[in-house]
């Protein structure tokens, strides 16, 4: 377990470091500028030293060059001097500004190059996979992780993963820069530097453990409010909504305990790292003192490695606040990696099909992970035009049956062919050029009227008024100012149930595909609209495969072969009469 | 203001702990300035007195920094502690006092929280509010004591340094983040708005996927994707340059100041005003006293944040509480509706119109219709969830009294039990007569025993076993590693659709009520489960003499009830028993070719 953990850790880490070449050199760039800001760092806390060592003892090395004897030059130099230097302070000064600017620019700009990639990657992934793999992840979870849980890797890559340099660069600069002049300080810094990342290391492991063991506990606990306001109103069903007052109060205080738990051993992180910094630069203050009173060192040196001090911790306890955005990161990134890494599929540009079709299903059976068969040994022809309706309740394998033919599922075995010619995934996309869809509650997309029919903004709008006449639409669009180039906003506002339906029927009248797949709507359309689509979609069938999921028993009576479908298998076909001869499971249904 | 005085007041009994925590921070930020001045003065006084040769008492400065040091480092981990103590105790306390407030208010007000959208802003206001005190508070509060302070030492060595620096401070303080506000208020709105259509595309994409794929647009899709992300990150990246150009200004400042401090103390050093040990403490303090208000730019920016939040949750707290006149106690009888009429304060149209029908003790009764007919607003005010005319009527309050012109305008009729009217029975003597299974029934966070016991809290193992056999359950429970203390929802193991519903039937069963009431009772059960079940249930109420009534819309097991009520948009169309209307009426045949 812990190995595999290990391992899983390792590819995790692996992958976020390898994301790092979709910046193009960007975040490259801004550790490069980070890293110069640093070091110009150094050299201005030199100058201030120098600066102020200048106007606290500028009679000592005046003196023994003038000798007093001419004030008015000794003035006179000392201030050009000290203006000289104060120009160069503020040059420095607006140069760190600069550098800090765009290094942060760069930074961000190269963490948003990443994840933009990321998304474009993960999202062209769950497409090839298709349907049948967002539905076992959850629709809402993968749109979840395509957005806000990319996003949530930013601070790993532009606020982590710089500082995480910057804590090699910057202190080590430091030390090179200080060990010449005053060995002695350097020395107290580089005894304490290791200090730091060795105690850091030692309390995030067990602060990690202890993370680990409190997680779930303490996700419960959090979500255990909502919890219960959501379900307030059973409670009140349940005359219990009073008793839990208490335990609200009981809760919540755990919780604080609970994470108080966690939090000491954060912040006594924190506190060892502080006592560290503190110690150091009062022990480099101190001695410095005692040095500077017996005379073993310049007042500009120890000046300016008084300045320095602070700064040479400041990249460590940078990293202290970057360890949220590195654990953010890894956990998204793990989800990421579990897609990305799965096999990509080889598209084939040969296999095409051609009409006439013949679909046929051969002892197909699938099951979902971890579940029972969904299909069991079904054999099933749709050998040419008509309507095909399968029935059955829900959970009978229905979907599944619809997602074989439409090659989103491949069966486990036995096979899906088309015209002889197995369908996987690889000629899938072929395929469904042919095919038609319209699911149980109509989709529509952001755009306009005839964006939504022809699924392109490159249309013909006499096809499109056509499609859109065929399925009854037509005096709709007149009532429209813009006609079929009026927007229909977000989530089909401004159409009901029924227009969105018709809708995804124009969609098919539009693209004429030879197979046409659809789920019956079963949310509860005005008669007419019920009627129009009925209809249509009969006619339809005159001239194409239609295959349709019937949930209401009278829209199937005409059709050429109905399919009963339970637990998987099929049970009964045949035409409405043969089945009601036939006295089975469809029979009992119409004579309930 | 009015909100900011109310979270405080809310937060009283925290006060101490919390103006404790202040103080703390207050201490540590000032010992952490002191600890850079100190050192200068110091090595600078060593480096005079190595010079010149004069002894000096460097053992009470060296004392103070090894002070300052421990000070600082103890202090920052003793505020940590207190100020984190200090913003659980508020979170508990404030969770307490808004479930209490939340209780009785729902579901009067129909506030769908399942909805997520309500859901994820209650939460997110929560989050907010439980940050308040470290965030915001903590921050105002240490900048207003720390930044009098700093500037009051400075004013010792020299008046100007001091003014010099309070105009610095407020500048990096208030008047840049005012400034960055105003310059990114039109991108952030950009942001947000194209932040959510992004959710918006990418969640109707993903649930779309079926569609895209067939008519093979994906890859349309997919470059439309890639664009908005470009757009988005675009307008992110401007409000980025936006804050990177405040941080570097804010850098130039503080860098500036401390120079500027140097070169204003420059005359006064040569008149012997200032000595040289002073300069250097001077120059170092300026350079860190801006440690003082370093937070606060984040503090005013989150600062209508958490007023905003804390007026919604109020907004919601302060509804009129529905009041609860029923004194009467109520054991058995039957329930009568009598020409009741009933709309919902904020439609026009009855929900319900002269709705006559009764549930005679014993009496198994269907009602069944499309939805939309009427079936759930029956169910919720027999549960008492809404107060029908004559309750509304009697509250004095002004705020309801449009409400109440409105409903007693259309209410009509009433519904009693045992001839008592309805309003007159208090509710919790409703609610134990009366048990629901309702169809928005929630699953808790819990474990199975914990919710089963939710509806019966001294159940037995016994009797939690009984009621799981009735609805086949107990099968599947004996399986799991830990039987009924396994934990149930987001966080721990699910239940499916079909079990989760199973468990409902379960914890109804548990009810000792006089009468089970049942909504959409087979809701993702298949055939098997959902015949064995609805037998088991009616020989349950018939073991119990329990009344029941089933709400549903799919034609099962009707023909085994004494009466089937048919509704069709508020109004019943037709009651009797099964045999009656399979052959007079055309609605319910109709019903019966549904699946």
């Amino acid at each position: 377990m812990t190995e595999k953990n290990a391992q899983q850790k390792k590819q995790v880490d692996d992958w976020l470091k390898y994301q790092k070449k979709y910046a193009h050199g960007k975040l490259s760039r801004a550790i490069a500028l980070g890293s110069l800001n640093g070091l110009l760092m150094i050299i201005q806390t030199a100058m201030l030293a120098y600066l102020i060592d200048l106007v606290i003892f500028p009679s000592e090395d005046l003196s023994l060059t003038n000798n007093l004897s001419n004030g008015a030059i000794t003035e006179g130099t000392l201030f050009s001097e000290t203006t000289l230097i104060s120009m160069a302070l503020v040059g420095i000064i607006f140069c760190r500004a600069a550098l800090g600017y765009f290094s942060e620019c760069y930074s961000r700009r190269g963490a948003m190059n990443i994840k933009g990639n990321i998304r474009s990657r993960l999202l062209n992934r769950l497409f090839q996979f298709g349907p049948a793999y967002t539905q076992t992840k959850g629709s809402a979870k993968l749109s979840h992780l395509l957005h806000q849980g990319i996003d949530s890797l930013e601070d790993y890559f532009a606020g982590y993963l710089p500082v995480i340099a910057y804590c090699a660069v910057i202190p080590l600069a430091i030390l090179i820069a200080v060990f010449p002049v005053d060995w002695q300080s350097g020395l107290i810094l580089l005894i304490t530097a290791p200090m730091v990342p060795f105690f850091m290391i030692l309390i995030g492991h067990k602060a990690q453990r202890l993370n680990q063991e409190h997680w779930a506990k303490l996700q419960r606990m959090s979500s255990h409010f909502l919890d219960i306001i959501q379900g307030l109103t059973q409670l009140k069903i349940f005359n219990a909504s009073r008793r839990e007052i208490a335990a609200v109060k009981k809760i919540s205080d755990d919780y604080g305990d609970e994470t108080m738990g966690i939090l000491k051993i954060a912040f006594l992180s924190s506190f060892v790292l502080e006592f560290l910094a503190s110690i150091s630069i009062a022990l480099v203050a101190v001695i410095l003192g005692f040095r500077l009173y017996y005379g073993d060192v310049g007042y500009v040196f120890a000046l300016w490695v008084l300045l320095l001090a602070p700064e040479f911790y400041l990249p460590f306890r940078q990293l202290g606040t970057q360890y949220h955005a590195k654990m953010a990161g890894v956990t998204a990134a793990e989800d990421l990696v579990e897609i990305l890494s799965q096999p990509q599929v080889h598209y084939s540009l040969e296999e095409k099909f051609t009409a006439p079709f013949e679909i046929s299903l051969v002892q197909a059976e699938y099951a979902y992970p971890e579940r029972s068969n969904a299909l069991t040994q079904v054999n099933i022809e749709f050998s040419s035009q008509g309507l095909y309706a399968v029935i059955g309740e829900s959970g009978s394998g229905k979907s599944t049956l619809i997602d074989m033919v439409l090659g989103f599922v491949e069966p486990d075995f036995g096979q899906v062919a088309v015209n002889g010619q197995p369908l996987t995934a690889a000629n899938r996309d072929h395929w469904l050029k042919h095919c038609g869809w319209i699911s149980q509650q109509a989709q529509v997309f952001y755009g306009s009227l005839a964006f939504n029919i022809a699924l392109s903004d490159n249309y013909q709008d006499d096809l499109v008024i056509e499609a859109l006449e065929k399925a009854g639409l037509a005096s709709f669009v007149q009532t429209l100012e813009q006609g079929i180039e009026s927007g229909i906003g977000e989530d089909g506002a401004g159409l009901s149930g029924g227009q969105a339906q018709r809708l995804a029927l124009a969609r098919v009248f539009y693209h004429q595909p030879d197979v046409l797949i659809l789920d019956e709507p079963t949310s509860h359309l005005d008669q007419q609209t019920e009627q129009i689509i009925t209809a249509s979609i009969n006619a339809y069938a005159e001239n194409h495969i239609v295959i349709v999921i019937a949930h209401r028993l009278h829209t199937v009576i005409d059709a050429k072969k109905i399919i009963v479908l339970e637990q998987g298998k099929v049970i009964e076909t045949g035409t409405h009469q043969e089945l009601l001869n036939h006295d089975g499971y469809y029979a009992q249904q119409i004579n309930l | 203001m009015k909100v900011f005085i109310r979270l405080i007041k809310l937060l009283k009994p925290q006060l101490p702990l919390m103006l404790l925590g202040a103080l703390l921070s207050v201490i540590t930020v000032l010992a952490n300035i002191s600890l850079l001045a100190v050192s200068g003065w110091f090595i600078t006084l060593m480096a005079i007195a190595g010079t010149t040769g004069i002894t000096v008492n460097y053992f009470t400065p060296a004392a103070i920094i090894r002070f300052l040091a421990i000070v600082r480092t103890a202090g920052r981990y003793a505020e940590r502690m207190l100020t984190h103590r200090a913003t659980f105790n508020a979170l508990a306390y404030l969770r307490h006092y808004f479930y209490q407030q939340l209780e009785p208010l729902l579901p009067y007000y129909r506030i769908n929280l399942r909805s997520g959208d309500l859901l994820a802003r209650l939460q997110q206001d929560i989050d907010n509010l439980d940050n308040f005190y470290l965030r915001v508070l903590l921050p105002i509060v240490v900048a207003l004591i720390s930044v009098p302070i700093v500037c009051y030492a400075l004013a010792l060595f020299s008046s100007t340094i001091a003014w010099v620096m309070l105009a610095a401070l407020l500048i990096v303080g208030l008047i840049f983040p005012a400034i960055s506000y105003l310059a990114s208020t039109a991108l952030s709105k950009e942001k947000s708005h194209l932040e959510s259509h992004l959710t918006e595309e990418l969640v109707n994409g993903i649930g779309a996927i079926k569609t895209l794929l067939v008519y093979q647009v994906n890859i349309s899709y997919q470059r439309s994707i890639a664009s908005i992300t470009k757009q988005y990150y675009g307008v992110r990246y401007r409000l980025v340059k936006i804050n990177a150009r405040l941080s570097a200004i804010t850098f130039l400042l503080i860098h500036l100041s401390a120079l500027a401090c140097l070169l204003l103390l420059l005359p006064q050093l040569s008149t012997g005003e200032v000595d040289s040990k002073s300069l250097v403490a001077v120059v170092l303090l300026v350079l860190v006293s801006f440690e003082t208000v370093s937070s606060l730019p984040l503090a005013l920016q989150l600062l209508p944040q958490s007023l905003a939040s804390a007026q919604r949750l109020f907004a919601i707290i302060d509804k009129e509480i529905p009041t609860d006149i029923g004194v009467e106690t109520v054991t058995h009888g039957d329930i009568q509706f009598e020409n009741f009429t009933f709309s919902y304060p904020e439609s026009k149209t009855p929900s319900l119109l002269d709705i006559n029908f009764s549930i005679k003790a014993g009496e198994k009764v269907a009602v069944i219709g499309a939805s939309g007919a009427g079936k759930s607003t029956l169910v919720n005010l027999l549960m008492g969830f809404w107060p029908t005319g004559d309750a509304l009527s009697s509250t004095e309050c002004a705020s309801t009294a449009d409400i109440s012109n409105t409903t007693t305008k259309s209410n009509k009729g009433s519904i009693s039990i045992a001839q008592c009217d309805l309003n007159l029975i208090a509710r919790e003597s409703l609610r134990q007569h009366i048990a629901l299974m309702s169809q928005q029934g929630h699953v808790f966070e819990a474990s199975i025993s914990d919710n089963l016991r939710l509806a019966k809290h001294d159940a037995t193992q016994d009797e939690m076993r009984k009621v799981c056999q009735l609805v086949n359950l107990i099968d599947f429970i004996d399986g799991l590693p830990n039987g009924f203390d396994t934990w149930l929802g987001t966080s721990g193991s699910g239940l499916s659709g079909g079990q989760a519903q199973r468990l409902q039937i379960a914890q109804l069963l548990l009810r000792s009520a006089s009468v089970l009431i049942l909504d959409e009772p087979t809701k993702g059960l298949d055939r098997h489960n959902e015949e064995q079940i609805m037998s088991n249930i009616l020989a349950h109420v018939k073991q119990q003499q329990q009344s029941l009534l089933v709400i549903t819309h799919k034609p099962l097991m009707l023909e085994k009830m004494d009466k089937i009520i048919v509704m069709e948009q508020g109004k019943i169309v037709a009651q009797g028993e099964h045999s009656q209307l399979v052959n007079s009426n055309d609605y319910y045949q109709k019903l019966l070719n549904y699946f």
